[in-house]
């Protein structure tokens, strides 16, 4: 999924967003208050499906050519189960893929950056009140990202990069239990999250290359060194998840 | 409180947290550089000794192009912010860049115009020079040791308060410590159209290197070596006089000594005599020399002329609108007419044999740019044996261009159908080259006996030089030429050919210059890029 970095599709995802945390929070209220007081202490579902959306704050300014502003913004799809619960503790497994996106431009044209990246690892969550479970979380992956150089030549001057990376992110979940009437009895959650974090990586270097696919009599060309961009930098992230 | 509206909470909660963390950021710093402009990119293009050079404007760097084992490398070279002239620094391979700075105003950071020495090799630093003024044209000195800023032409100004468009700044690039010394030139109602430096000119009791400022309807002339002189500004014209005359070509007589201006018009040759001070009359500070103007009549409209001594003292061979040569004598001013078949355009002279003759003589071709015709002229004795000296031969058509190999013996007219002709200036044999598709340019390097032939088409030709031979092979390569250099790589030292495709993003193919082909050919297209990202981060701070 990507996102445009706009701010008017951000705030469409947002409203989206709050339609969600509305339709759980109503659903909440729908529940009777006994039904909710017996299971505020009950098990996390095993399984949660949520989507998010953050922005990082890139610190190099070599990201200037690809946009006019250091917040990177993008969104993502993430999954969990739920693996160990002892009392308030739990411990998750998660797996989450996120993309992003944004444009600038350069002496010629416009320029478009697309980064995505899969990444797994483990949260740790604690009940500390009713419905709030502050967590910290360690996740592992590939980073991928693609730069574009538009403009008069017809060259497509394009470069990517592949590089790993890791992640520390702490954050504080909001999870509520009921026992909305679609679901036939099963036990559902609605979770809202806000969440910072680090990405540790390497940069990323890019060599431009022309246009493919390249004839097989032509004549061999070099590839043109465009140099480096951070991957690493923090983020903030806000999202919401199902779990059932 | 309800238990409804509490459980509600946490979800509103962290949502208006979300939206307060997505507030409006910018590259603050960035914010007045920015990214590069969007505006189409300029590419100038400079050839240096071992590589070529582009200037691109929007992003004031310059990138060097060579060979490094016959694989094309790009390096970018910061310059200053608006470049208006780039030439080969003479005699060395490096780069002279004229940029005007930036205007500082609010909120926009000030520079200095300046001038920029770029050499070629990467190991050596970049020299900027800051100017006292923004001016937009400059000369060079034959030797290269110095530098002559002006304002020329119509000179607007970039924002200053005031600026005298008569300004001058000589700059000495041998000191080890290069600073403009601002000069000036009178201000006759007009300002500098152009700068030639003389070579040195023999007074009796010394050597003087003067230079020319032009400018219209007078000169100036200046002593850079005394600077305590001052200069002499010398009009072509009386007050009254409502003629606009634009010199146009300066020659100099180093022995006279003096100078000779063409002008366009006038139909008049002006010389200038630089008549000896006797030694009693002589004044500290003052020049030693006092110029002696006289007008040389020399036909109508010259169009290009040539000085000469072919052993009867030197002469001023001038061609103009009228289907004569006219010969005149540098010291007495007589003028000899020799009639010719046809127009001539531009003059070329050499030292060397001819049919009949082993022994190297003056000569001359005269090139038509009307009629399909050359005439070669035998210049010993001319004002006396006239058109006995000559010998007029066809070609194809009226010559466009004029291109003279005087080193390899050759001269070779682009016609206005874009097919040639070459000249053998010793046997004055003419051989028509055809072309299917048009030859656009010419281009000959001592490196090797071949001219290089540009077409329209990804055919770059070329026509071996040697005698008797003047055979054509071309090879295919993925665009256009659209010019080239040969240099010797940086790695291997050996001659290669760099050939510039026409391309706003860099374009350039190397091959081997003793054998060219596909097969040991390479390509680096987008250079304008290299870096492209450590430079966006440098005008982002």
């Amino acid at each position: 999924m990507n996102v445009v970095n706009g701010r008017g599709r951000l705030h469409s995802l947002m409203a989206a967003f709050t339609v969600a945390l509305g339709v759980g929070a109503a659903s909440m209220a729908a529940a009777d208050d006994a039904t909710l007081h017996a299971e505020a202490k009950a098990e996390v579902p095993r399984l949660s499906l949520g989507f998010f959306v953050n922005t990082g704050f890139a610190r190099d300014k070599s990201f200037a050519l690809f946009s006019d502003s250091p917040d990177v913004a993008g969104a993502g799809l993430a999954g969990e189960v739920r693996l160990v619960q002892l009392g308030r503790l739990g411990v998750s497994a998660r797996a989450e893929f996120s993309s992003e996106e944004s444009s600038g431009r350069w002496a010629q044209g416009s320029t478009n950056y697309e980064g995505s990246a899969v990444a797994a690892g483990g949260m740790l969550d604690v009940l500390v009140l009713r419905y709030l479970r502050p967590y910290v979380q360690v996740t592992a992956g590939i980073s991928s990202a693609k730069v574009r150089l538009n403009g008069a030549s017809d060259l497509g001057l394009a470069a990517n990069d592949r590089v790993p990376f890791a992640t520390g992110a702490a954050g504080l979940r909001a999870i509520s239990q009921a026992k909305p009437w679609w679901t036939r009895g099963h036990v559902m959650a609605f979770s809202a999250f806000l969440e910072g974090g680090y990405t540790a990586a390497r940069g990323y270097e890019f060599a431009l290359r022309g246009r493919s696919p390249v004839l097989e009599d032509d004549i061999p060309f070099e590839a043109v060194q465009l140099g480096g961009l951070s991957r690493a930098r923090p983020h903030v992230r806000i999202g919401a998840s199902v779990h059932f | 409180m309800t238990t409804t509206q509490f459980r509600a909470w946490p979800a509103v909660g962290a949502l208006g947290l979300g939206l307060a963390l997505f507030a409006c950021g910018e590259y603050e710093d960035a914010s007045s550089q920015g990214p590069l402009p969007s505006q189409a990119s300029n590419l100038g293009r400079v050839p240096l000794g071992s590589a070529w050079a582009y200037i691109e404007p929007a992003s004031h760097t310059a990138f060097l192009v060579g060979s490094h084992g016959g694989v094309p490398h790009a390096r970018p070279v910061e310059i200053g912010h608006q470049p208006l002239k780039a030439q080969r620094h003479t005699g060395r391979d490096q780069l002279l860049v004229l940029t005007q700075g930036v205007v500082g105003a609010r909120g926009v950071k000030e520079e200095a115009a300046a001038l920029w020495v770029v050499p070629a090799a990467k190991e050596l630093p970049t020299l900027t020079i800051p100017l006292d003024a923004r001016y937009n044209d400059f000369a060079q000195s034959p030797d290269g040791n110095s530098v002559i800023l002006f304002f020329s032409g119509s000179p607007k100004a970039g924002g200053e308060a005031a600026f005298n468009p008569n300004q001058l700044a000589v700059i000495d690039l041998v000191s080890p410590t290069p600073v403009p010394q601002r000069r000036s030139v009178p201000s006759l109602g007009s300002v500098p159209t152009g700068i030639d430096f003389s070579p040195a000119l023999t007074l009796p009791d010394e050597a003087l290197s003067l230079v020319v400022v032009r400018s219209n309807n007078y000169v100036t002339l200046l002593d850079l070596a005394h600077p305590e002189r001052g200069e002499i500004g010398i009009p072509l014209t009386l007050p009254d006089d409502p003629r606009s005359l634009r010199p146009e070509q300066v020659l100099f007589d180093p022995a006279g000594p003096g100078i000779f201006i063409r002008a366009s018009g006038s139909s008049d040759i002006y010389s200038i005599r630089l008549a000896p001070i006797p030694l009693e009359e002589r004044v500290v500070g003052r020049h030693n020399f006092r110029p002696v103007l006289s007008q040389l009549a020399a036909g109508r409209s010259p169009s290009d002329m040539a000085l000469f001594d072919a052993g009867e003292g030197l002469r001023l061979l001038v061609a103009g609108a009228d289907r004569n040569v006219f010969v005149v004598d540098a010291l007495s001013s007589r003028t000899v007419a020799v009639p010719v078949d046809h127009d001539v355009s531009t003059i070329t002279l050499w030292s060397g044999p001819s049919p009949g003759n082993m022994v190297p003589t003056w000569q001359a071709l005269l090139v038509s740019k009307e009629t399909a015709k050359a005439t070669f002229v035998d210049l010993q004795k001319l004002e006396t044996l006239k058109t006995r000296n000559l010998e007029v031969v066809n070609v194809p058509d009226a010559a466009r261009e004029v291109h003279p190999f005087v080193v390899a013996g050759l001269a070779v007219l682009l016609h206005a159908n874009r097919s040639l002709t070459v000249l053998n200036l010793a046997t004055r044999s003419v051989t028509p080259i055809s072309s299917g598709v048009g030859i656009q340019k010419l281009r000959h390097y001592p490196v090797a006996p071949t001219l290089w032939l540009t077409t329209p088409t990804d055919r770059l030709a070329a026509l071996n030089l040697v005698a008797g031979q003047l055979s054509v092979s071309d090879v295919r390569l993925d665009a256009p030429a659209d010019d080239v250099l040969v240099t010797t790589d940086v790695l291997d030292s050996k001659p290669r050919l760099l050939v510039a495709h026409a391309h706003s993003a860099g374009y350039v193919t190397v091959l081997d210059a003793l054998a060219p082909s596909r097969d040991n050919a390479r390509s680096l297209r987008g250079f304008v890029a290299t870096g492209l990202l450590e430079r966006t981060e440098r005008n982002a701070q």
